[in-house]
């Protein structure tokens, strides 16, 4: 995945296969609540209508850990940590919803020790945080009086990194700062609506598709507004 | 990578197609939209509409994969997919599956046929009650290194000399004592050998287990926690694994070959499943860099 711009158009014609799959989906179901007044005129008009629960824009706000799963350039890093963020999205009568994120993770400093074959021992510490942004895919799935919520999101990390005591060059960590490159996020949250509010717990796995930026884990807690 | 990048995005545009296909077949999900009361009544609804879905243990809705059942007859399946560990769905997965009758049912993965990969398995669901199921489940492999055309050029080089052939064979039992619960077991043999020459033992054939003589089980449950919702796990324990060259043989130790997985399956909406996984392997290391690593899937029964 050396070239993002190709894999960020390919995330384009699919949002946009997306759009124009459930835009007319969408129309219909608006159209068909605009006549439920009316008696149906054919049998297809008393198709059962989506209640007011599961329609509409949510935000929701997160807050959680992440961690790393990976080396990269055997060096391990830790972008993620202590994780913040927000989501926006709407959510359409059959359940499937589309949004998009941002997040901020404050990462945490890893000690780390060298014993190279010619020169001498060191150790260094590696400090770096992220931010990921981009846009999800995702479908609600009623599970008693909570929501399941499936979602496979597509953005674009940029990982801050910095070693202390060392230049990169003695670690052979030879990449940009920041790295930037495109994410994709298979993720589960549970959610529990309470009136025009909504709160839960889920997790995102960081599937990082540049080498040199660590896949990670992250578990949050959510809390959110359906308007 | 980027063209598992792009495959994986074409399946699921055909899968988003295939489903909004679906979707306009057939009304929404009444459990997910229940009917308010200012409706008219059921009556008006047309007999199709009204027809009950079921749970996650119906016969046009329980799942395939790790388990005894097969498809019901002339029903059709597309699944599609990523990042997946086993060699039915390893990297991308966009399988067509057929319900033939009598329990027998039919499975190509194509987007490993169309990196060279060509693969065919059919199930035979032969022994089917209440509470005890048994079904054998037979593939064949064959991969030709050359056709691979997606590996990377170091990766291509190395495996362009190899042709793999692989015959796997599995027994499994499912039960389901209550509603809530099924518990899966299987038995599991793959005969695989590698054709050709290659400086080491490594390879992308290896890596995936695609070349790898197995006998393993693979214990498993699943918890209804829904009519809509599974809870699923699974581990997979081998109990020997080896790589047989026209050569040598070389055996893999457990520590390399056991795997964990657990995840969520639903029906998202009438026909429409979707699935998320998690794994913990040492093939998703050799894979994609990690041991605890994810999968999706989108499974689409019109």
């Amino acid at each position: 995945m050396s070239r993002p711009v190709s894999v960020l158009r390919l995330v384009a014609y699919f949002l946009f296969a997306l759009a124009f799959t459930f835009a007319p989906r969408a129309a219909r179901a608006q159209a068909s609540k605009a006549t439920q007044g009316a008696a149906p005129a054919k049998a297809t008009d008393t198709i059962p209508h989506p209640g007011p629960s599961v329609r509409g824009f949510d935000l929701l706000a997160s807050a959680g850990w992440g961690v790393s799963t990976a080396k990269v350039l055997n060096v391990e890093l830790a972008p993620y940590g202590a994780s913040f963020g927000v989501d926006l999205g709407y959510t359409w009568s059959l359940g499937f919803r589309f949004g998009g994120y941002f997040s901020k993770s404050l990462g945490r400093t890893v000690f780390q020790h060298r014993d190279p074959l010619i020169g001498r021992q060191f150790d260094f510490n590696a400090q770096s945080e992220s931010v990921n942004g981009g846009l999800s895919l995702g479908w609600d799935v009623p599970l008693a009086s909570l929501r399941l919520r499936y979602t496979l999101a597509f953005g674009v990390t940029s990982m801050r990194w910095e070693f202390e005591d060392v230049p990169p060059t003695a670690v052979r960590f030879d990449v940009s700062n920041p790295n930037v490159g495109v994410h994709f996020a298979p993720g589960i949250a549970l959610l529990w609506p309470y009136r025009g509010f909504e709160g839960g717990l889920g997790f995102d796995y960081l599937v990082q598709a540049k080498g040199t930026i660590p896949s990670g884990f992250v578990a949050k807690l959510l809390i959110g507004v359906r308007p | 990578m980027r063209q598992l990048a792009t495959s994986v995005i074409l399946a699921l545009v055909l899968g988003t197609c295939l489903l909004e296909r679906n979707a306009r077949a057939a009304p929404d999900d009444t459990a997910t939209n229940p009917i308010p009361a200012s409706l008219p009544a059921p009556a008006a609804v047309p007999a199709t509409s009204a027809a009950p879905l079921g749970d996650l243990q119906s016969p046009g809705q329980v799942s395939t994969r790790y388990s005894a059942y097969s498809l019901p007859a002339r029903q059709w399946a597309v699944s599609a997919g990523a990042l997946g560990v086993g060699d039915g769905d390893v990297f991308a997965l966009l399988a067509l599956t057929y319900g033939l009758g009598s329990g027998v049912e039919l499975n190509a993965n194509l987007a490993h046929m169309g990196v060279g990969l060509f693969n065919l398995s059919g199930n035979w669901h032969f022994i089917d009650t209440p509470y005890f199921d048994l079904g054998i489940r037979l593939g064949a492999w064959y991969g030709h290194g050359k056709w691979v055309w997606i590996a990377a050029p170091a990766t291509a080089e190395l495996i362009s000399k190899i042709d793999v052939v692989k015959f796997p064979l599995e027994l499994t039992a499912s039960s389901t004592p209550t509603r809530w619960l099924e518990f899966d077991f299987s038995v599991h043999y793959s005969y695989a050998k590698m054709f050709g020459s290659s400086s080491v033992e490594e390879s992308l054939f290896t890596d995936s287990e695609l070349g790898t003589e197995q006998f393993f089980v693979r214990p498993g449950t699943r918890l209804f926690i829904s009519d809509r919702t599974a809870i699923e796990v699974f581990a997979k324990l081998p109990a020997f694994s080896r790589v047989n060259m026209d050569d040598r043989t070389h055996s893999v130790p457990f520590k390399r070959t056991w795997a964990l997985e657990g995840g969520l399956r639903s029906r998202l909406a009438r026909g429409i499943f979707g699935n998320i996984r998690l794994h913990y392997a040492s093939v998703s290391d050799l894979l994609y860099g990690a041991r605890l690593y994810p999968s999706f899937e989108l499974e689409i029964r019109p």
